[in-house]
C-alpha cells in the first residue's frame, strides 16, 4: 500500500528522495557524500557557476546530482530579488533524486545589513522545510557524520 | 590515544579537557602545551591567569606557538598525558607568520605538514588530547586570508579526526561523541 502511494507519488512527482548534508564551512562534507555516495564530480552543481543563470538551473546528470554550496546559489537568488524557495520546491518535484548539501550559516552575530539577516533567517527556515521533506539529513563535522534524521 | 576535542567560544571545551585529561591520569605527568602567542599585555595576562589554575592541577606549561614539534625534547618519558590547547591558535600562528613558505604553499600540504607535527605530539604521548575550534558556522564571508585560513584549518580537523580515536564536540561544557567512546562516563563538570 505504501509503496504503491511512493510510485504513484514519483510519477506526479510527490515523492521527493531527498538527501540533507548539513554542516559548517570547510568540514569536508562534499568530500563525505562523495565517499559515501559514490557518485564523482560530474554529479555535482556548484552554488554559483557562470555558466547558468540562477533561476535556469541545469542538471549535471540523470540520476541522483548533487548540489553543493546551496547556501550561495540561495544568496546569489536572494540578491537578484528572485524567490529561492519556490524555485527550489519546483526543481525538487521535477528532479527529485538529490543530496543538497548547505553550510550551516545561522551560528554567528546577528548581521548589521537587512539584506544578511534576510539571508540567514530565509536560509534557516528553509532548511527545516527541506529537513522535514528529506529522507535523511546528516550533520558534517570535521568529516565525521551525525545523523539527525 | 588521541582525543580531539572541538567547541565554539565559551563553549567549556577548556575546563572539559582539563578534567578528561584527568580522569585518564593514573601516575603520567600533565604537560600543557599552549599554542597562544604572549604579544600582547592582555594575551599575557591570560596566559598567566591559565597557567596559575593549571599549575595547582599538576600540569606541566610548555609553550609553542609554532613549533610545537619540540614539545617533545622537553618531555621525561612517553608515560605522559598532553593536552594541546589549541589547535586553531596554532594554525593562526603557522599561516599567519611572516614565512613565506607557508603563502606559497599549498593548503593540503601545509595542513599535512601540521597535522603531521601533532600526530608526532600523539605518538610520544600515552594520550594526546588536542582541542580545536569550530569556527565554522557564523555564515560570514570573510577576506581571502580568514578564508584560507578557515580552510586551513577545516582540513586539519578533518585530517586529525580521521586518525583521532575519540573526537567529541562540547556544546555548554556537555560532550557530544562523534567518533569512538569516552573512555570513563564519569566526568562531571
Amino acid at each position: 500500500m505504501c509503496y504503491k502511494f511512493m510510485l504513484k507519488g514519483n510519477q506526479y512527482g510527490l515523492g521527493i528522495i531527498m538527501k540533507l548534508i548539513i554542516g559548517g564551512c570547510c568540514q569536508g562534507k562534499l568530500q563525505y557524500v562523495y565517499r559515501t555516495s559514490g557518485l564523482l564530480q560530474d554529479a555535482v552543481l556548484y552554488g554559483v557557476e557562470n555558466k547558468y543563470k540562477t533561476d535556469e538551473i541545469q542538471i549535471p546528470v540523470e540520476g541522483t546530482w548533487i548540489w553543493n554550496d546551496f547556501q550561495d546559489w540561495f544568496q546569489k537568488m536572494l540578491e537578484e530579488r528572485k524567490d529561492p524557495e519556490t524555485t527550489a520546491d519546483q526543481l525538487l518535484i521535477d528532479h527529485s533524486n538529490i543530496i543538497i548539501i548547505c553550510d550551516e550559516i545561522g551560528n554567528g552575530i546577528v548581521p548589521l545589513s537587512i539584506e544578511e539577516r534576510l539571508y540567514r533567517e530565509r536560509l534557516g527556515k528553509y532548511l527545516c522545510s527541506l529537513a522535514e521533506r528529506a529522507e535523511s539529513v546528516e550533520r558534517i563535522l570535521c568529516g565525521l557524520s551525525q545523523k539527525l534524521k | 590515544m588521541l582525543f580531539l576535542l572541538l567547541g565554539g567560544s565559551g563553549s567549556g571545551k577548556s575546563a572539559y579537557a582539563e578534567e578528561l585529561v584527568k580522569s585518564l591520569q593514573h601516575k603520567e605527568s600533565l604537560y600543557y602545551v599552549a599554542t597562544m602567542e604572549s604579544d600582547s599585555a592582555e594575551a599575557k595576562d591570560r596566559i598567566d591567569k591559565h597557567r596559575r589554575l593549571r599549575d595547582g592541577k599538576g600540569f606541566i606549561t610548555l609553550e609553542y606557538p609554532i613549533h610545537v614539534e619540540n614539545a617533545v625534547k622537553e618531555i621525561q618519558s612517553k608515560e605522559n598525558i598532553m593536552l594541546l590547547e589549541c589547535v586553531s591558535n596554532l594554525v593562526a600562528n603557522t599561516f599567519f607568520a611572516e614565512d613565506d613558505y607557508w603563502k606559497q604553499a599549498e593548503l593540503d600540504e601545509i595542513a599535512k605538514k601540521i597535522t603531521g607535527k601533532i600526530k608526532n605530539l600523539s605518538l610520544n604521548t600515552k594520550h594526546l588530547v588536542a582541542v580545536s575550534n569550530n569556527i565554522f558556522e557564523d555564515g560570514i564571508k570573510y577576506d581571502e586570508s580568514v578564508i584560507k585560513y578557515q580552510k586551513l584549518l577545516g582540513r586539519v580537523n578533518c585530517l586529525l579526526a580521521e586518525d583521532a580515536d575519540v573526537v567529541v564536540e562540547i556544546v555548554c561544557a556537555l560532550p557530544v561523541v562523534w567518533k569512538g567512546t569516552l573512555p570513563l562516563a564519569n566526568i562531571t563538570q
